[in-house]
């Protein structure tokens, strides 16, 4: 096994060019999200700590917006829902998606091209349009249910307006998010391993388990961290699709904006959002790091 | 041998059932939108009563929505590629760096996509307000790079992460100089990955709403666009726009394919 | 070479393709800006969809032919007014419109962190001829609107007279309520079951959890709503009568009535903000919007009411709203719109944790 970059190149003045240049190639993106992001996060952080009642602003600093969250009996359980639908979601899309990522590699040229094509067209329309479209199909009175009454079924089940039509609605969109990354992953296995394994013997089912599958699980991983942390972010969809009886944190933050004009509020719920899904993100950066090939 | 062969085609089918029931499960709602988009009808009833060109014409001559429509292109063209050549830098430098500390730069770097849109566009807007850069397109530019940048970080990072550096190091001991190895090895490998994070760039800018809309006020996007005739009017107008995205973006891709920039296995390789 | 430059035509193209479009629109909106140039530009905050457009296209073109003025529009998404924005900006002096119509509950707000300026009958003269009852401190109520029941007529038979009909079993995952103004919901509830509409507490969503099992979805939009309706997915629920007039109008059988226990009525105050760039035109406006002409026009094609006594409402429009008759006006209930501000933080707390049971 080869070791990590340093130790290939020998030269010290080789290594001090290539460090400064590493340092170099982060700076545009650091002086961006010092405008865009650290600076709006530390105003955001300021405004946490000022307490607004009856919609005007208390001058004074109060930790109070922080100990609601815990303590108002809603938001705990608002995030507690979203998690759970995040982890659903995620799930969903990965389960449908890989066999999807599967066919997608295992296709050429401009069949390959439709199939992205297809995967990625959900994104193409705006979410509000798109949760439109579902009503039709999903509906009451939509295309799913005037078949299934036709057919003779009496009280078809509810598709939409609840928990399932939230994951339904979301895992359309998002499965591209988990699709693209292990189709990427996949992409870059060299056929060559897989082709040697199978001369060897291995049935196909092998082949995949053994050889396709681990190499694949960084796009994996990528993919289902990336929808779950999406996830936690939804606010738009929930209020179509869920009938407006899922809430998720998202939405709570939203409407804290919105209609109640509580912006301390509503920044330090997301700092905490912040806090939790960072959490999130390094336990499953500590995950990626145990299936990280040696080299 | 016929057992197991037996066994390999149901499970190859099966795999194959799910994804052509996922690919028509993600199709069907756009599918059910193109047709609408075809409507004559004031509003979005299924099907349609009469059919016709009437609502693309609205969206293609009603000022508003060109405005909305050609700042959303301007926007989302700038965004793609510095999108892809800051996220390729910042990934490389996280995968090629020291270890220590790469995990924090990482958790930094796709932070935007973890804050809530709602909070994050608020904070933005204090700041644009202050700086006098309200409802400008440069300030679009500048939110819609900070959230599409964490999906590069991550689809790319991934593609490094799998990519094998002995072969950039066997160009390196035949006496390529460092960044000519990475440019003529490394870069065509993580095409595939280049790519998807040029059309994620692309769809997040498009379709951004509650940051541009905080950030707005008569500079509108295609999203704010459509949220305000939604939530006056279920006007098939949102309908028309959504099928002449899939429409040109269906023509776009069919131009890739004959540039021949399909997403396909390291060239390196062959 | 390596990928970096093939990717470099596509970006090129896309960027000049841009670049050209937007050259060939950006020209018409330059050319106009130079004959205007010579007349004043004023910026109102305006509403969007069919409000909107009957607002831009008959209400401000003989306003700006008459004063020799040029007026701008930002459509409010929603017809709400961004109170976060307005808030910042009039602190920082500069408001970025002159005349702000917003809702009751955002006039509270506006009105506690003195974001905009008294006016009274000599700065629009057209009080006189408005219901006391519409005027506010700070500008006339326009736009009244009205919630109560509206019901399908072809699976309802009989005209129901009572908010408790929504609770009624026959009416099984047929019934809609908003989740917007949700206070409307509560303080239904609360008329329905103890004839006040105060206090909200454990008793209204104990009442609220009842209506439960009848209840399909709650719209958020009024384009939603328009939406059940129109598609019969619902078949009785809490409406706004605008919405209700709109729908019945492209011919689906639906009725909307106003409940004996009593039914709400709201308005936009028109207000404006300080710092206003001109004043004394916004006044203008706002008293020019308040006459009997631009109020009869928006009451035809906006569905809206209107507090000026003048107005003469067609047949037509008198049979779908029911705040064209003074009568029914007085009948309305009077809202504690402070209390509901003071409140709205707790009740939203309460409103989502019955959501989610």
């Amino acid at each position: 096994m080869v070791e990590r970059g340093w130790g290939a190149s020998s030269l010290s003045s080789d290594r001090e060019e290539v460090s400064k240049g590493l340092w170099l190639l982060l700076t545009p993106a650091a002086l961006l999200y010092l405008i865009t992001f650290l600076a709006p996060l530390v105003v955001l952080l300021l405004v946490s700590f000022e307490r607004t009642t009856g919609g005007v602003t208390a001058s004074s600093i109060s930790l109070q917006n922080y100990a609601d969250f815990f303590s108002d009996g809603v938001t705990l359980r608002a995030v507690g829902r979203t998690l759970y639908l995040s982890f659903a979601i995620a799930l969903g899309c990965l389960l449908l998606g890989y066999p999807v990522a599967l066919s997608m590699r295992r296709a050429q040229g401009a069949v390959r091209l439709l199939l992205l094509f297809l995967v990625i067209s959900p994104l193409l329309t705006s979410v509000i349009v798109r949760n439109v479209s579902w009503i039709l199909i999903l509906g009451r009175e939509g295309l799913i249910n005037v078949v299934l009454r036709e057919l003779g079924v009496s009280d078809p089940p509810r598709l939409m307006y609840n928990d399932l039509g939230v994951m339904i609605g979301v895992v359309h969109v998002y499965l591209a998010f988990v699709v693209l990354p292990v189709f990427a992953s996949l992409a870059s296995i060299d056929p060559a391993v897989e082709e040697s394994a199978a001369s060897l013997g291995a049935s196909p089912t092998r082949v995949f388990l053994h050889i396709t599958l681990p190499l694949s699980v960084p796009g994996v991983i990528a993919g289902f961290t990336l929808v779950f942390v999406l996830c936690i972010g939804i606010y738009l969809t929930p209020v179509v699709m869920g009938g407006n009886f899922v809430v998720t944190i998202s939405m709570i933050i939203a409407d804290l904006v919105r209609t109640q004009f509580d912006v301390g509020r509503a920044s330090a719920f997301s700092v905490m959002v912040l806090l939790m899904v960072s959490v999130l993100v390094w336990a499953g950066r500590q995950y990626e790091r145990r299936h990280e090939s040696p080299r | 041998m016929s057992a197991d062969s037996g066994r390999e085609d149901v499970k190859g089918w099966v795999t194959r059932g799910i994804a052509g029931a996922t690919l028509v499960f993600l199709v069907l709602p756009q599918f059910i939108l193109l047709i609408e988009s075809f409507t004559a009808d004031n509003h979005l009833t299924f099907p349609p009563s009469r059919y016709g060109l009437r609502w693309y014409g609205y969206i293609l001559t009603d000022p508003d929505w060109v405005g909305a429509l050609v700042r959303s292109m301007v926007v989302a063209s700038v965004v793609t590629p510095l999108t892809v050549l800051i996220g390729l830098a910042a990934a490389f430098a996280l995968d090629r760096g020291p270890r220590r500390g790469r995990r924090a730069i990482y958790t930094l770097l796709i932070a935007p996509m973890i804050l809530p849109h709602v909070v994050l566009g608020l904070g933005q807007f204090q700041i644009a307000f202050w700086t006098h850069m309200q409802d400008t397109l440069a300030a679009y530019t500048l939110a819609h790079l900070t959230i599409a940048l964490p999906y590069a970080i991550i689809i790319i990072g991934a593609s490094l992460q799998v990519f094998d550096r002995r072969v950039e190091e066997a160009a390196q001991s035949l006496g390529a100089v460092p960044w000519r190895a990475v440019v003529y090895v490394t870069l065509p490998a993580l095409r595939p990955s280049l790519i998807a994070t040029a059309i994620f760039a692309f769809i997040t800018s498009f379709d951004e709403f509650i940051i541009t809309y905080l950030l707005s006020t008569r500079q509108v996007t295609i999203p704010i666009q459509i949220f305000n005739s939604l939530s006056f009017q279920l006007e098939p107008s949102v309908a028309a726009i959504s099928g002449l995205t899939l429409i040109v973006t269906a023509a776009l891709s069919g131009i890739l394919i004959a540039r021949g920039q399909l997403p396909g296995a390291p060239q390196a390789m062959r | 070479m390596g990928a970096r430059k093939q990717f470099d035509p596509t970006r090129r193209r896309f960027l000049s393709l841009s670049g050209s479009v937007l050259a060939a629109v950006a020209s018409p909106f330059v050319m106009s800006a130079k004959a205007w140039a010579q007349s004043k530009t004023f910026v109102i905050y305006s509403f969007d969809g069919v409000l909107g457009r009957a607002f831009k296209e008959q209400v401000i073109p003989p306003f700006e032919q008459q004063h020799g003025v040029r007026i701008e529009t930002i459509t409010m998404p929603g017809s709400v007014p961004p109170m976060q924005k307005v808030k910042a900006m009039v602190e920082a002096g500069r408001p970025e419109a002159d005349v702000i119509p917003m809702q009751l509950t955002d006039y509270v707000f506006a009105r506690r962190n003195n974001l905009v300026i008294p006016l009274g009958p000599s700065d629009i003269p057209e009080y006189k001829n408005l219901y006391p009852q519409f005027i506010t401190e700070h500008g006339p109520g326009l736009l009244l609107w009205s919630y109560g029941i509206a019901y399908n007529t072809r699976h309802i038979k009989e005209e129901p007279s009572s908010w408790r009909e929504l609770w009624n079993p026959a009416y099984k995952g047929r019934v809609a309520i908003n989740d917007p103004i949700f206070e409307h919901v509560l303080q239904m509830v609360n008329l329905t079951y103890s004839g006040k509409l105060l206090p909200i507490n454990d008793q209204t969503f104990a009442r609220l959890s009842e209506l439960r099992p009848n209840l399909l979805t709650l719209y958020t939009t009024g384009a939603q709503a328009e939406q059940l309706l129109r598609r019969e997915e619902v078949w009785i629920g809490g409406m706004w009568n605008s919405r209700t007039a709109a729908v019945q109008d492209e011919g689906v059988p639906v009725r909307f009535i106003a409940p004996k226990e009593g039914f709400f009525v709201r308005y936009n105050p028109f207000c404006i903000p300080r710092g206003a760039r001109d004043p004394d035109l916004a006044k203008t406006w706002i008293n020019y919007v308040c006459s009997k002409e631009p109020q009869g026009l928006i009451a035809e094609k906006g569905y809206q009411g209107s507090p000026n006594k003048e107005v003469v409402y067609s047949e037509h429009i008198k049979s779908r709203l029911i705040v064209t008759d003074p009568n029914v006006i007085q009948r309305a209930v009077k809202e504690d719109f402070d209390a509901i501000v003071d409140n709205v933080a707790d009740w939203r707390r309460r409103w989502d944790a019955w959501k989610q049971a």
